[in-house]
Formats: C-alpha cells, sequence, structure tokens
C-alpha cells in the first residue's frame, strides 16, 4: 500500500474549511484510476488511502472507517458488491457513504448496487469533474 | 346478418376449419358459366343436392370435393376456403391493427397483397429472432465481456488523467511526467485492445476465448496429436518405480498412495459411490468393476497428487478456467493410461504383435477401450502408427475424439453412416474392419468394435457404445487386422463420407441429408 501513503502526505485540511479533513477511501485494482481519482481527492483536501481488492477494502475499512468510499466493482477476493454489502450489514458504519464506480453499466448491476444501499453509481469512462461534484455534494463540502 | 356469420365464423374455427364452401363455388361455376344441372351431372349429384351445397346447407368434403375442384379448375383447398382462412389467421397475426371482421374483405379484394404482408411479417419475426440470438451469443461471449471491461478501464483512465492535466494548472513537474507517461501507456493498451476487438468483430482471427472449452481441448489435442512427452516421461518414471517394488501393479498403486499420501483404498459393492473422497482421504473403489479400472483409478489419482506441475505446464495455454479443468481431466487420465501402458513397453508390444488389440488387452490387463485410447496416444511422428479414435453411441452421438491422422472426425454426431463405428453396432462384441476410401481419395483402415455395459440389474438400462480406431491405408501391413482384406484390389476400399452434408457421393442409400458440396 505505498500510494496509499503518498496520498496521506498531500493531506491538506484547509480546503475542507473543517478542523479534520473528510477521509476517502479508495478501493480500485486499476492502479493508472487509483492514481488519478488519488490526486484529485488528495487536491479537494480529503486524507486519501487506498486498497486493490475487496479483502484489503474491508481490512482498511476496519482499521479506520472512512468517510466516503470509491468502490470498483469487478476487484480480486471480494467484489466490489460483497464489500457494499458488508458494510451495510454493520450498523456503526451507517454514516460511510459509498460511491460505485465501474464498467458495469447495466440497469440490472445498477439497481442492485442501489439496492444495496449505496450512495451514488458513477459507470466508466466517467469525468473526473462529474467524480468530484458528486463527492463534493455527498460530503456537504461546497465545490471549489 | 353477415356480420352474426362472420362471428360466429371465428368462434366455432379459430380460422383453421374450412369456411363456408357454397358462395365460393356458385361464384366459381358462374364465372366458368356452367350451369348447376351440367355441374352436378358432372360430379355425379343431383341438382338439387347442389343447389344444397350452394346455399351452405350441406358440406363438402372428400372425393366430392375433389371431383368438384377439378371441374371447377381450382385447387381443392382454395375452393374449400382452407388457403383463405390460413391466409385470414395469418393476416391477423400478422397485422393486429386491423379489424378482423375486415380481413376476409381485404383477402378477396387483393389475395396477393395479403400474402405479401404475411411473408413481410414473418420475415421480420425470424430476423427479430435472429438478431435476439446473436445479441445473447454477443453478451455471453467471455472475449468480448473482457474487451469491453478494458476498454472502459482504459479510456476513464485517459480521461481522467487528460482532465487532471487541464484542470490542475499548477501540477509538479514530476506529477506531470508521470500522468503523461501513464496517458502514453494506457494509449498503447487502448491500441491493442481496438485492434483484438476489430479483428473478433471482423471474424478475421476468432481469438482462442470464444471457443467452448470442449473445443480447446479438442484443438489441444488436435495440435499435439494427442501425445504429451511431458505426461509420458513423468509416468515412465512412476511406472518404473512401481516396478522395483516387487509387486503387482495394483498393490504397487495402493501402496504409494498410502506410503506418500496416507490415502486409503475402500472396496465398495455401489458402483456409484466409485471415486476420491478428499475428505475421509479415501479412494473408494467399486467390486463390481474390472481389475484395469481399480488400476486406472488409483493411477489417476496418483497423477492429480504427483504431477499437477507436469499436467499444469500442458494446459496452461488453455484460454478458459473451465478449458483448463477440462484438459486436467484428460490428462489425468492419459497419465494413468501411460502408467498402465508406459511407452516404449506398449509401443514394443504394439509393432510385435501388429497392433492386435485383444493381444494388447491381455498383455497389459486393460480394457478393449483403453488399448485403442493408448494406440492413439503413440503418435510420436516416424515411431509409431498414428491413429484416429471415435467413441459413439448407438444413435451415432459422438463422445469422444480425437486424431493423430489426417482424417477429419465430425466435431459432434452425424458420422458418415457406412463407417465401421456404426455397422459394428450390428455384431457387437467382435471386432470389425474396414478399407474406407473418402472423397477425396484418402483411404484409412478402420477397426471397430461395440459392446454393452450392463446397468445395475435388470431396471437399470445397459449402455452401448463403439469404439473405432483407424490409420492411414499405407501403414495397413502394419496392423493385423488388414490381413483379411486384399490391399492389392482396387475396389476393396469402400467410398465413404465424413458427414453427409460434406458428402459428394450421389448414389448412396444412407444419405440421411442434402450434400451442400452438390449444387442444386
Amino acid at each position: 500500500m505505498t500510494r496509499g501513503r503518498d496520498f496521506d502526505k498531500g493531506v491538506d485540511s484547509t480546503g475542507s474549511g473543517e478542523d479534520v479533513p473528510h477521509s476517502v477511501l479508495i478501493a480500485e485494482d486499476e492502479p493508472n484510476i487509483a492514481v488519478s481519482l488519488g490526486f484529485l481527492m488528495e487536491r479537494a483536501g480529503f486524507a486519501v488511502r487506498a486498497a486493490r481488492d475487496g479483502a484489503a477494502t474491508l481490512r482498511m475499512i476496519e482499521e479506520a472507517a472512512p468517510d466516503l468510499l470509491l468502490l470498483d466493482i469487478m476487484m480480486p477476493a471480494g467484489d466490489g458488491f460483497e464489500v457494499a454489502a458488508a458494510v451495510r450489514r454493520r450498523a456503526d458504519l451507517a454514516g460511510m457513504r459509498i460511491v460505485i464506480l465501474t464498467a458495469k453499466g447495466s440497469e440490472s448491476d445498477r439497481r442492485r448496487g442501489l439496492e444495496l444501499g449505496v450512495d451514488d453509481y458513477i459507470t466508466k469512462p466517467f469525468s473526473t469533474r462529474d467524480v468530484m461534484a458528486r463527492v463534493h455534494a455527498l460530503l456537504s463540502v461546497p465545490a471549489k | 346478418m353477415a356480420n352474426s356469420q362472420s362471428v360466429k365464423t371465428s368462434l366455432l374455427n379459430t380460422g383453421r376449419a374450412p369456411p363456408r364452401i357454397g358462395p365460393r363455388l356458385r361464384a366459381r361455376r358462374v364465372e366458368l358459366g356452367i350451369g348447376q344441372a351440367a355441374l352436378a351431372r358432372a360430379v355425379g349429384i343431383s341438382p338439387s343436392y347442389l343447389h344444397l351445397i350452394e346455399h351452405n346447407r350441406r358440406s363438402v368434403a372428400g372425393a366430392l370435393l375433389l371431383r368438384l375442384s377439378e371441374q371447377l379448375r381450382l385447387a381443392p383447398d382454395t375452393l374449400s376456403g382452407r388457403t383463405e382462412a390460413r391466409l385470414a389467421a395469418e393476416l391477423r397475426e400478422a397485422a393486429p391493427a386491423i379489424d378482423p371482421a375486415r380481413i376476409p374483405d381485404l383477402i378477396t379484394a387483393s389475395p396477393e397483397l395479403a400474402a405479401a404482408l404475411v411473408a413481410l411479417h414473418r420475415e421480420g419475426s425470424a430476423t427479430r429472432e435472429k438478431l435476439r440470438m446473436l445479441s445473447e451469443r454477443l453478451a455471453d461471449d467471455p472475449f468480448l465481456a473482457d474487451a469491453s471491461h478494458r476498454l472502459l478501464t482504459l479510456v476513464t483512465s485517459i480521461r481522467s488523467f487528460s482532465e487532471i492535466l487541464q484542470d490542475y494548472a499548477d501540477i509538479g513537474p514530476a506529477d506531470r511526467a508521470r500522468f503523461t507517461g501513464a496517458i502514453g501507456e494506457e494509449s498503447t493498451r487502448l491500441a491493442e485492445v481496438a485492434r483484438a476487438l476489430i479483428e473478433f468483430l471482423g471474424g478475421r482471427a476468432p481469438p482462442a476465448a470464444s471457443r467452448t472449452p470442449e473445443e480447446e481441448v479438442e484443438d489441444l489435442l488436435h495440435d499435439r496429436r494427442n501425445h504429451f512427452p511431458g505426461i509420458e516421461s513423468a509416468a515412465t518414471a512412476m511406472r518404473a518405480e512401481l516396478d522395483a517394488t516387487g509387486r503387482p501393479l495394483f498393490a504397487a498403486l495402493v501402496e504409494r498412495l498410502q506410503l506418500r499420501h496416507g490415502i486409503s483404498v475402500r472396496f465398495v459393492p455401489d458402483l456409484a459411490a466409485n471415486g476420491y473422497d478428499a475428505a475421509g482421504r479415501e479412494l473408494l473403489v467399486s467390486d463390481a468393476l474390472a481389475v484395469s479400472s481399480w488400476r486406472f483409478q488409483a493411477a489417476r489419482l496418483l497423477a492429480r497428487l504427483e504431477v499437477p506441475d507436469v499436467i499444469e505446464a500442458e494446459t496452461a495455454a488453455l484460454a478458459t478456467p473451465e478449458g483448463r479443468a477440462r484438459g486436467r481431466a484428460f490428462l489425468e487420465s492419459a497419465f494413468a493410461g501411460a502408467v498402465l501402458m508406459p511407452y516404449e513397453a506398449f509401443a514394443e508390444a504394439a509393432r510385435a504383435c501388429r497392433h492386435d488389440i485383444e493381444l494388447l488387452e491381455h498383455r497389459f490387463a486393460a480394457s478393449f477401450e483403453q488399448v485403442c485410447h493408448r494406440l492413439a496416444s503413440l503418435g510420436r511422428p516416424g515411431t509409431a502408427v498414428p491413429f484416429h479414435f471415435l467413441r459413439t453411441d448407438i444413435a451415432g452421438n459422438i463422445s469422444k475424439r480425437f486424431s493423430a491422422t489426417s482424417l477429419h472426425l465430425p466435431r459432434h454426431g452425424g458420422a458418415c453412416p457406412r463407417w465401421a463405428s456404426h455397422t459394428a453396432f450390428l455384431t457387437p462384441g467382435r471386432i470389425v474392419t474396414q478399407l474406407a476410401r473418402l472423397p477425396d481419395g484418402a483411404t484409412y483402415l478402420f477397426v471397430a468394435r461395440a459392446f454393452s455395459r450392463p446397468g445395475q440389474g435388470f431396471r437399470s438400462p445397459r449402455t452401448h457404445h463403439s469404439v473405432m480406431i483407424g490409420c492411414e491405408a499405407a501403414h495397413a501391413r502394419q496392423v493385423v487386422y488388414a490381413d483379411a482384406l486384399d490391399l492389392g484390389q482396387a475396389d476393396t476400399p469402400e467410398p465413404v463420407g465424413v458427414t453427409c452434408r460434406l458428402c459428394p457421393l450421389a448414389e448412396c442409400g444412407q444419405r440421411a441429408a442434402p450434400s451442400l458440396q452438390t449444387a442444386p
């Protein structure tokens, strides 16, 4: 998880206007997408960590629950649907926002995600501007 | 009145039974200028009876309908209205927006137009069905699913980096270099995926993943001529160790399972319980089976336990997990066959007895099918006679096939009914030989035997199979079964095909499907 540490270095709480920056966990097995999302979240002033598979995602949530989870569906060792279901089963994690980012764009997949109680469902190829707008809206932080 | 009658008709018959014949008959008679009495006389009925028919008070069918239609020069179905009734039913289906009560009038006004509309509708339904099948196929295709996922992922990452470079003017040089580098790499990958997709859609190079797992394994066997040197040497080595114990083969196999793997062999009466119980570390062997099957099962389990790496190496090239699983299962059996019939000893014995299958059965305590299978796996070019192998059931379905010869074996059922593999069922248990000449002139020696296996008791059905091996006629002198055939006679070879579809032989009493090779 060296990338996760890289992101942590850039954390800057000034952008959020709060004492403690919002924390974001990026669950994505495509390294380049994780890098670009990490950059964007850091720039927005969030504390960022990254995981590359389902099991690592759940482990990192256990260590410290993030405010927002950016979740890919097609990951090894437990796909995004399983991770979302596991999180939504836990009452103590009810405040965690979940945004699914996926190449699976079929209506049934979308419905499945929303039925699991995720907050937003964004299909690839997404625009980073759209992702940022939705993330800001969910965390109630005014967009820059 | 007319309206109520048409409602009644449509209630009584749903468009298939003949509607009123009377008015049609009368109209046609008048059209042809034939008097009622003249027509009645010509068809052998009284004028009053014809009068009743023309007023729908008597029905007409059978011989009388035929005689009337002959006199009126109309097809019986046209005269009786069956043709029209069917057209009406089809038109109702094709154009549900048309008021059903108006359909008979529309057909009368323009039967050609009605028929054309029905034909158009049929064509449209067929096209929709085809489209549905094609889109299902595309949705299920593993290659397309994978390619579209990669495509979307690559586009997303390129788009993300481009937007970042545009939106954040203050990016440091290190990040800038990293992001532009990533765009370059991802673009190269994108181009590769796009090229593979275009090739796939253009049908020029169907990628491996779009074959079925069975086809993948069949292609592997074909490419390797069913001969796997890695498996052969591993099996030869294990057999040497087993022989060195000085014990009978099955006892040595059991001992090896016990000592090296802590697996014990237990005999069970039930045929269905046969198999390896991994949880209990027991190999269950059925009493009902022959010793050759006991040995085979033990050797097959040892393949799984001791040489998974060798098997893995041979199957690594298969594209799908299912294909690899099937390939592993096949090679585990091949390994078992090679332990029971080690290459050098078997090849030497086969040469010495000129491929006498029954002698080899005794020599290696193996079944007919096992020996045939083994003969077809020796295909080391130049050292052994290359054989093909085919197993079919009594309905001609093919359950196992591979070819080390140039003979094209059909992929599924439908092999030529003249092949010895089929005629062997006429004399089950006896070996049938045939010198077969294919339409392209290639001649093969076929050797087949059909056999039945009992089920479990009187109420359970027997199974019937035929196993056939064959080699090119050039090698026939090395095979004992050719001795009864006059190889020198030009007439000896029997003309056969591969499948009816691919066979141009015009005069064949067994033809079951038209040939695709003789243009109509």
